[in-house]
């Protein structure tokens, strides 16, 4: 069971030079949680999440313990969202993650998958161009193929829209 | 035995090697322990590596060195550790790591700004004499970390400036960390070194910090009194919020606050119970993590590891300067400078000790002036007490000075960066100076009526 069988040919990318709010656009408008920031040879060179976006818009003051946002004013978000719309992609996106290679086990896929909350895994040519990524749907897909091997799901079909 | 006690039978140990075991002290083993030292210190000054790496690997080479050239073994480095301040810190870190998930920080903050009718001045009064009582009963670092927050969600909540809260919460911090021995870290390792109790340190710093705040709050309320203007809109938001809501776990409160209580009341009495302070705050934790009865790995994340190695490292480094016989000799420099007069001596080590802590971290340093103090034991008819006192007003006082005079401030200004605004080292200094000046001066004129 190897990566190239499980994972998503479609991944939206986006330019490191882009802005915060662009990236934002993307997102929603590609209905993902994930994106994988590219440079110009289409090398992946960061990752964008949900997640890194959310924790651009806490506060430094509201990260450490939450109970404090109990008692937040209206409009705080707001405030500390109008704040971030000049930050460039490369000033914030996720630079520690692990590529994968389509040669690659899926077990590797599964267990970097678990380090520090990673959801998404690129997955890199021997150039080092992108040309899949490994979700944590391709990684449930391949847990039912073992245990269904009459009534196989297809592997492509992992939920990443076009 | 008291740890003066401990100190001296080391020293006399320390001679004995010298005398018997044919170890004489030589100007290479003198050289090189001090550039192994001095090349730590600026290395942390510099603070272009991680403090705590530095006192590490500063500690080990000493030790390396020592052994090497015969003036230092581990031995010796482990009785330098000062074990009776781990101890007081990890106990304290452990209570208060368990007592500030239950939301009682943010209940006292939302009470205190309701209490002030969500009057700006008056709720930054409120947080002034808040942050200085926290920080004499749990220290400076965790007072402004709970703090904090809460100055912003309540400025936020009143649309003002949240910088003139900050500023006086690190005056305070540092003011108030100066009146008790748990308060500040220079006072847990002179209190440690010298065996000062709790009480004394009450007894003979709390006047002189109430003194100081009555000074600093007109000064404040001159200041700023006029910068943190609100609407009464912004106002009636404050009485509307539910300070009740923080509190999510009411059984665990009420073992923290027991515990907590317990704790301090120990503190009160650790001298009278013939305990050292450090035996008192690991029972606290103990006691709480019976209480609590969760899993303990959690608890124990929150001990900050890297302040307890950062002091490890530092007493291994110092013991190594104290056994070649640096710090004898440089007490001996001092007194010949003072001409052995003890109020030259007491002035000389209270103001030494601000201007040097204003830019330096003041825990190495008083970690490197216990022992030269305690070289000059015996030579003023006053005892050394009233030198100890210099010592922590000084060291604590100076804090104030600069943006990096105090971990304290430190912690404040990340907070602040992460939360959009930049705390200037300029502008800090202007205003931090000042106070400085003034609370030194104060504690000056103190330690004449007192003690001289």
């Amino acid at each position: 069971m190897i990566v190239k069988n499980y994972m998503c040919d479609w991944v939206n990318t986006i330019d490191q030079e882009k802005t915060l709010p662009e990236v934002v656009k993307k997102m929603v408008e590609k209905k993902t949680n994930s994106i994988v920031v590219v440079d110009e040879n289409e090398k992946p060179v960061g990752l964008i999440s949900s997640r890194t976006l959310i924790k651009q818009v806490v506060p430094g003051y509201l990260k450490e313990d939450p109970t404090n946002s109990m008692f937040g004013a209206e409009g705080t978000f707001d405030r500390y969202a109008d704040k971030l719309r000049d930050k460039k992609l490369k000033d914030f996106m996720d630079t520690d993650f692990h590529v994968l290679s389509p040669d690659d086990a899926m077990i590797e896929a599964a267990a970097y998958s678990l380090k520090g909350m990673q959801r998404f895994l690129p997955v890199a040519d021997e150039s080092g161009k992108l040309v899949g990524a490994i979700t944590r749907t391709c990684i449930k897909n391949a847990l039912h193929n073992v245990f269904f091997a009459n009534d196989k799901v297809d592997p492509k079909d992992n939920g990443v829209g076009k | 035995m008291d740890q003066t006690g401990k100190f001296c039978i080391t020293m006399v140990h320390g001679v004995q090697e010298v005398a018997h075991g044919g170890i004489h002290i030589t100007s290479g083993m003198m050289t090189v322990a001090l550039l192994i030292f001095l090349g730590s210190y600026g290395a942390i000054v510099s603070e272009k590596i991680h403090r705590t790496i530095i006192a590490i690997f500063g500690g080990a080479l000493m030790i390396v060195a020592g052994e090497l050239m015969g003036f230092y073994n581990q031995h010796n480095a482990v009785g330098a550790v000062d074990f009776n301040t781990v101890g007081l810190l990890v106990g304290m870190m452990v209570i208060v790591g368990i007592t500030k998930n239950t939301g009682i920080f943010q209940y006292v903050a939302v009470r205190a700004a309701k209490l002030a009718k969500g009057d700006p001045w008056k709720i930054l009064l409120m947080f002034a004499l808040i942050t200085a009582v926290f920080s004499a009963l749990l220290d400076n670092v965790t007072t402004v970390l709970l703090m904090v927050p809460m100055t912003f969600v309540i400025c936020d909540n009143l649309k003002i400036n949240p910088m003139p809260f900050l500023f006086v919460e690190i005056f305070m911090s540092n003011v108030g960390g100066t009146a008790t021995l748990i308060g500040d870290p220079p006072n847990i390792l002179i209190g440690s070194a010298a065996g000062l109790t709790f009480m004394q340190f009450v007894e003979n710093l709390a006047p002189a910090v109430v003194i100081m705040m009555i000074v600093l709050i007109p000064l404040f309320k001159w200041w700023y009194g006029k910068k943190i203007q609100t609407s009464r809109e912004n106002k009636e938001r404050i009485m509307k919020l539910d300070e009740r809501e923080s509190i999510e776990n009411v059984g665990l409160l009420k073992k923290s606050l027991f515990v907590l209580g317990l704790v301090i009341l120990g503190f009160f009495f650790h001298g009278a119970l013939g305990m050292e302070a450090a035996t008192i705050a690991l029972f606290g934790a103990g006691l709480l993590l019976f209480l609590d009865g969760k899993n303990p790995e959690r608890v124990l994340e929150e001990v900050e590891w890297v302040t307890i190695f950062f002091f490890i490292g530092l007493f291994v480094l110092v013991g190594g300067l104290e056994h070649v016989g640096a710090i004898n000799w440089a007490a001996e420099k001092m007194l010949e400078l003072t001409q052995g007069d003890f109020q030259t001596t007491s002035i000389l080590i209270l103001w030494g000790a601000a201007v040097f802590s204003a830019f330096v971290d003041n825990i190495p340093f008083v970690a490197t002036m216990i022992p030269l103090v305690e070289q000059m034991h015996g030579v003023f008819p006053q005892g050394l007490e009233p030198i100890w006192w210099s010592l922590a007003l000084g060291a604590c006082l100076g804090g104030n000075g600069t943006l990096v005079g105090a971990s304290a401030n430190l912690v404040v200004a990340g907070m602040a960066e992460k939360s959009g605004y930049k705390i200037k080292f300029v502008d800090f200094m202007k205003v931090g100076l000042i106070i400085m000046t003034i609370t030194v001066a104060i504690a000056q004129v103190y330690m004449w009526i007192r003690f001289y």
